[in-house]
């Protein structure tokens, strides 16, 4: 699973490619962790290149929710493919933070 | 005629001598005039001559004189000055008179000429010396010679010059140019003259003649004829004509002092007929030409007197032989035949017409065609006798006879002839003849019409007849006596009023005549009284004929008896009336509408009810306005022509409304269009009512699912196996009809094994009690099924009394059942099918189709007849043995649209194809769903379960497959890493997916890797704390589902207490979703062993490959 940060301003763009399972869910968080969020009012993640998404994944997301939450800023997920966007559906992430399908 | 003759020969007299005299006198003229033109032109030479003579003379005397002086004075050799000064002066002298130009003192012995010029140019170019050397020594007295230079033309005279003793000194030379003494020639002289030197060259002359310079005209001299000029031509010794064509006479003389030249006189012919005019010498010729002129003169003045007295007769004559051409004009333009005979009967005349009308031509004429020749045979003898009585002084007039031409045809014609006479005696007949052929066509065109005008009068349905003004009948046709009973006989002559219209009715008869009075009436109906009483109306149509005042002399009447059209007439409107009066009472809708148009013709006050209009306003409007766009049924433009039919449509008269209709409809034309009849019937309560019961239906079925529940999927019948059931039924009436239930019953304590039963269904009927009887019929079977020392033979047969006695099954009411029992333990089936279609045992390839006639298990249907002993058959399952319950709407699917049911056989066929499709056992599921399809498919129904049912009936299948647990493939994951497990998961989740795809299970691959993924990382996670050292086994196996199973090794948990990760409270944790998603993704998930073993499994969806499914139409015998 690959990612690629763009931060301008207080808003970070994260494009990732690949599968989010255990191992992806791992490299997500650790390029996250890395991230200065010191000034970031906004994280959007770009999911264009995203086939798959485990717990594990949908845990990390909620994670980075957390993080970014309690400075006040917001976190919202982009491009995500019809099965990526059902299953985050299901477990209803979209009320917690914004979810656009491709 | 005699005295024309005379006095024309008189006059010819006089005219020839007045010519004669003219000629004469002409000749003499001519002669005269010759004369005198010769007479004028020598007088001009001998004039001219004599002076050029004069003139030469001079250079003579004054060459003499100065030779003299010169020999007196010895000029030549010694001159001394006073002879120089005598010789010039004199030579001054002869200058001055401006005739000499030079005088030229030649002396031989000199070297040189000795030159004394004079006063005017001097010698240049004159060629002395060649002309002086010509001159002979002894040469004495003056001669002339000719010279000419370039400035002029000069005459020279020659003196010598002798001494003493005559001996040659020299010469004098005297030269000079005639200019002078030619223009006082031209001047005195009336005519023209030339000076011609031996070289016949012009030297002098008159300049001009008649405008023309004689000189510059004049080349040569001709030596004979003297033509002077190319332009002069001598057409006689003495007379020339120029290029003008102009005449002269010429006189030439010989100049005597100058031999060589010559004068030449000329004078034209006009001056000689101005001269002959002073010269005349003709007096005989005036005598000749005055008596010329005096016969002349009486002749004209004897045709003159005479003329009068032959005026009248030539007038008459005239008139006469105008009259004649103005007769022939008008017979030819006449287009009838004109003639003329002699006596003889020969034709002398005939204009133009008749040679065409007859084809003979001036040739048989002038051959002598005789006038009864152009008449035929037949009526010649009596055209003979008119003749002869024409010749009498008769008047015969016209006569018709027929006429032959010389082509032998023949045409009527008429023939009018009248006698000829000359000198008070008969001289011939002369006649016209007219061609009468179209006359006589038309005579027999107008007697045919006029018979055939007869006929129709006679035979016409209508009553023709004929009236005066005042009433009296002047003429009846066959059908007016026919009608009023009356003959011609009694009604002609008579009063029509009075007899066929009595008082009581007579205003009919004022009225008519008032009308008539204006124009011809049309269709005016009257009721007469026929003679037997009967009141019968005419409708007429009468015209007028009037006078030349316009008066009405006779009405004509053309009736129709309309008397029974008119009692059809009170009929139709009665009936109509009694239509509109059922229209306006009838409880449902009538409306007429043009079936092209669309917009409504007619409605009764019920059918404008529903609309919600007033009758009058519906009229015209386009129906399609009130009907429900998307409920309008069959449009009536759709509706062929003659088509019965009906259909429910739903009308609204605004927003707020809608009513549902019952409409039945005809489409017929009526006259040159078509209309649409409909009948709407107000089922809007009914509507209601129905979806009341729809909703009781709904209710009822709800409570069959309580009574019969869902079929398990799967139902485990021992460890190692299960049995797998799915229905698919698509029902085609909501009332029901099939129903079915799968039931379990467990192992008791009293050694009974567990068993399933499996029933299916199909109560007879569709009505709205059907669901109730399904209800009642279950109920009662659950009941003795939960007898469970009943076998199954008496279950059937207890359920069949039972329902026999039941009120609520009439009698017409019954059922057929397929009834499977399978014990748990053993796999021995029983079977029973009570009037219902056998089923379908699958095994490997075989299929079999059970019972067959006549085994155990086959039985009446269920209600038919109570007492009787149900039969029940029996059979030992197999791992992996298919069974197919079906009810007859599958096999009876293709009645309707191919009118054929498929026998067992043919089932059985149809049913061993679809499994020949695929290497590995087909799944029972998908057979059922291939063997719908396709038999769906060879009806060209749609029938889908759950779904759409275009059949005839309900159709249910219920599949049954013994499965085997364990018959798995397996892969133990042992994790060494988190990246080699994330690796094994993937990579095992491929494998099962790739056999999946094989399996007929190709999509929600995303969502069987999450769950294989949760599902293992539960196990790695929460089963065995991340340990990388336990291994965690994955089973898997594709029947009609796919199982998946992970088993762990760890302490297991409690999947009872889950939390629920949607839950507001816990939506933002981390972890615990794994679950949850398991749950959602899967159909059915369960654990064993202290949580330890999850079964999950995803159903098999009902999308097989294409490949198993045959094409629409093709044969379900491969």
């Amino acid at each position: 699973m690959e990612m690629t940060v763009d931060q301008q301003g207080d808003s970070i763009r994260i494009e990732l490619r690949g599968d989010i399972d255990e191992l992806g869910a791992n490299k997500l968080k650790t390029g996250f962790n890395e991230l200065d969020l010191s000034n970031c009012k906004q994280i959007v993640f770009d999911f264009g290149g995203v086939n798959y998404i485990g717990s594990a994944g949908i845990g990390k997301m909620l994670i980075f929710y957390k993080a970014i939450a309690s400075k006040g800023g917001r976190l919202a997920i982009e491009n995500a493919n019809k099965a990526v966007y059902d299953l985050l559906k299901v477990v209803k992430l979209d009320t917690i933070f914004t979810i656009t399908s491709a | 005629m005699r005295i024309r003759l005379v006095i024309y020969g008189l006059a010819f007299l006089a005219i020839t001598s007045a010519l004669v005299g003219g000629l004469l006198y002409h000749h003499d003229i001519n002669r005269n005039i010759a004369v005198n033109g010769r007479l004028q032109a020598a007088l001009v030479a001998r004039s001219v001559q004599a002076q050029i003579e004069s003139h030469l003379e001079k250079y003579q005397t004054t060459a003499l004189l100065l030779s003299h002086q010169h020999a007196v004075g010895r000029v030549l050799q010694r001159p001394n000055r006073v002879t120089r000064q005598v010789v010039q002066h004199m030579l001054s002298g002869v200058i001055r008179q401006g005739e000499l130009q030079t005088v030229l003192l030649y002396q031989p012995q000199a070297s040189a000429s000795l030159v004394h010029a004079g006063a005017s140019a001097g010698a240049s170019g004159f060629n002395w010396r060649g002309d002086v050397a010509a001159i002979p020594d002894d040469a004495s007295g003056v001669r002339f010679i000719d010279a000419a230079d370039p400035a002029g033309r000069r005459v020279a005279a020659v003196a010598t010059v002798n001494d003493h003793q005559d001996n040659y000194l020299g010469a004098i030379l005297v030269a000079g140019s005639f200019d002078r003494l030619e223009r006082r020639l031209t001047a005195s002289i009336t005519g023209h003259w030339l000076l011609v030197d031996a070289k016949s060259r012009v030297v002098a002359g008159a300049p001009t003649w008649r405008g023309g310079r004689l000189g510059s005209e004049i080349r040569t001299v001709g030596p004979e004829a003297l033509p002077v000029a190319p332009d002069l031509n001598a057409v006689a010794p003495d007379q020339l004509i120029d290029a003008a064509g102009n005449r002269y006479w010429f006189h030439r003389q010989d100049v005597t002092a100058w031999p060589g030249f010559t004068v030449v006189g000329l004078v034209d012919e006009y001056q000689c007929y101005r001269a002959c005019g002073m010269v005349f010498n003709g007096t005989r010729s005036l005598v000749i030409a005055g008596l010329c002129l005096g016969i002349l003169v009486a002749a004209v003045l004897i045709v003159r007197f005479a003329h009068r007295a032959v005026a009248d007769e030539k007038l008459v004559r005239d008139e006469l032989a105008k009259s004649e051409g103005r007769f022939r004009e008008l017979a030819e333009m006449l287009p009838e035949t004109i003639f003329e005979l002699d006596r003889n009967g020969t034709v002398i005349f005939v204009n133009q017409q008749a040679y065409k009308q007859f084809g003979y031509t001036k040739e048989d004429l002038q051959n002598g065609l005789n006038g009864f020749d152009l008449i035929d045979a037949a009526d010649r003898e009596r055209a003979l006798q008119n003749s002869l009585r024409i010749y009498k002084g008769e008047k015969t007039g016209l006569n018709e006879y027929t006429a032959l031409r010389k082509d032998g045809s023949r045409f009527p014609a008429l023939f009018h002839s009248s006698l000829i006479t000359d000198q008070g005696q008969p001289a011939g007949i002369r006649g016209f003849i007219i061609d009468i052929t179209a006359r006589k066509q038309m005579e027999d065109a107008l007697r045919a019409e006029r018979d055939q005008t007869r006929r129709i009068f006679k035979s016409s349905p209508s009553v023709i007849c004929g009236i005066t003004p005042d009433g009296t009948t002047t003429f009846i046709n066959q059908t007016g006596e026919r009608i009023t009973g009356y003959t011609a006989e009694e009604l002609v002559g008579r009063s029509w009023w009075q007899t066929l219209y009595p008082d009581q009715e007579h205003h009919q008869v004022e009225t008519l005549l008032a009308a008539l009075e204006s124009e011809d009436v049309k269709a005016y109906e009257m009721t007469l009284t026929s003679r037997a009483g009967q009141k019968i109306t005419i409708a007429w149509n009468s015209i007028v004929n009037r006078d030349d005042t316009g008066r009405i002399i006779e009405i004509i009447g053309f009736g129709q008896d309309i008397t029974k059209a008119k009692h059809a007439e009170a009929k139709l409107r009665n009936s109509e009336a009694y239509l509109r009066m059922i229209m306006a009472t009838i409880p449902a809708g009538v409306v007429v509408i043009d079936a092209k148009a669309g917009n409504i013709i007619d409605i009764n006050p019920f059918g404008a009810k529903l609309f919600g209009y007033r009758p009058a306003s519906l009229i015209g409007k386009d129906y399609h306005d009130f009907v429900c766009v998307d409920r309008i049924g069959l449009c009536p433009r759709e509706i062929p022509c003659g088509d019965r039919g009906g259909s429910d449509v739903v009308l609204h008269p605004d927003s707020d409304h809608t009513i549902h209709v019952r409409r039945t409809h005809t489409r017929f034309p009526v006259g040159d269009r078509e209309v649409v009849v409909q009948s709407l019937i107000d089922i809007t309560d009914i509507k209601q009512l129905m979806r009341k019961q729809s909703i009781s239906i709904d209710l009822s079925k709800s409570l069959l699912g309580l009574v019969n529940g869902r079929i398990a999927r799967y139902t485990p019948l021992n460890p190692k196996l299960a049995l797998f059931a799915q229905a698919q039924a698509a029902r085609c009436y909501a009332e029901g009809g099939d129903h079915y239930f799968l039931r379990t019953i467990a192992a008791d304590d009293e050694g009974r094994t567990g068993r399933t039963i499996v029933s299916l269904k199909d109560q007879s009927g569709h009505e709205v009690g059907c669901v109730l009887r399904s209800i009642i019929t279950d109920l009662i079977h659950h009941e003795l099924l939960d007898d469970r020392t009943l076998t199954m033979a008496q279950t059937m047969s207890c359920l069949n009394d039972r329902i026999c006695e039941l009120d609520s099954f009439a009698t017409a009411d019954f059922l057929t059942a397929i009834t499977l029992e399978i014990d748990h333990a053993s796999l021995t089936m029983h079977y029973a099918a009570c009037g219902h279609p056998p089923f379908l045992l699958i095994r490997g390839r075989e299929v079999r189709l059970i019972p067959d006639t006549d085994q155990a298990g086959g039985n009446l249907a269920i209600g038919m007849i109570g007492g009787v002993a149900f039969t029940a058959g029996r059979i030992q399952l197999q791992v992996g043995d298919r069974l197919v319950l079906y009810t007859d709407g599958l096999t009876e699917m293709p009645q309707r649209n191919r009118s054929f049911v498929i026998n067992g056989e043919r089932l059985g066929r149809m049913t061993h194809n679809v499994l020949d499709t695929q290497p590995v056992p087909k799944p029972v599921a998908i057979i059922c769903q291939d063997l719908l399809q396709k038999i769906a498919a060879l009806c060209d129904e749609t029938v889908i379960p759950d779904g759409k049912n275009t059949s005839a009936d309900d159709v249910t299948l219920i599949g049954l497959e013994v499965e085997a647990y364990n018959r798995c493939e397996q892969q133990v994951i042992r994790p060494h890493s988190v990246e080699s497990l994330a690796g094994q998961i993937k990579t095992l989740a491929a494998r099962i997916s790739t056999e999946g795809a094989r399996s007929g299970i190709d999509d929600a691959w995303q969502n069987f890797r999450l769950v294989l993924e949760e599902s293992i990382l539960n196990a790695w996670k929460h089963g065995h704390g991340e340990a990388l050292d336990k291994p965690i086994t994955v089973r898997w196996r594709f029947g009609n589902d796919l199982h998946l199973q992970v088993i762990d090794s760890g302490p297991g948990f409690d999947f009872n207490r889950l939390g629920n990760p949607t839950d507001p409270q816990g939506m933002t944790r981390s972890s615990g979703r794994g679950i949850y998603l398991m749950r959602h993704l899967t159909d059915q998930l369960w654990w064993e062993d202290h949580g330890r073993h999850i079964h999950l499994v995803f159903h098999r969806p009902l999308k097989p490959a294409a490949a198993d499914i045959a094409p629409a139409g093709a044969s379900d015998d491969g």
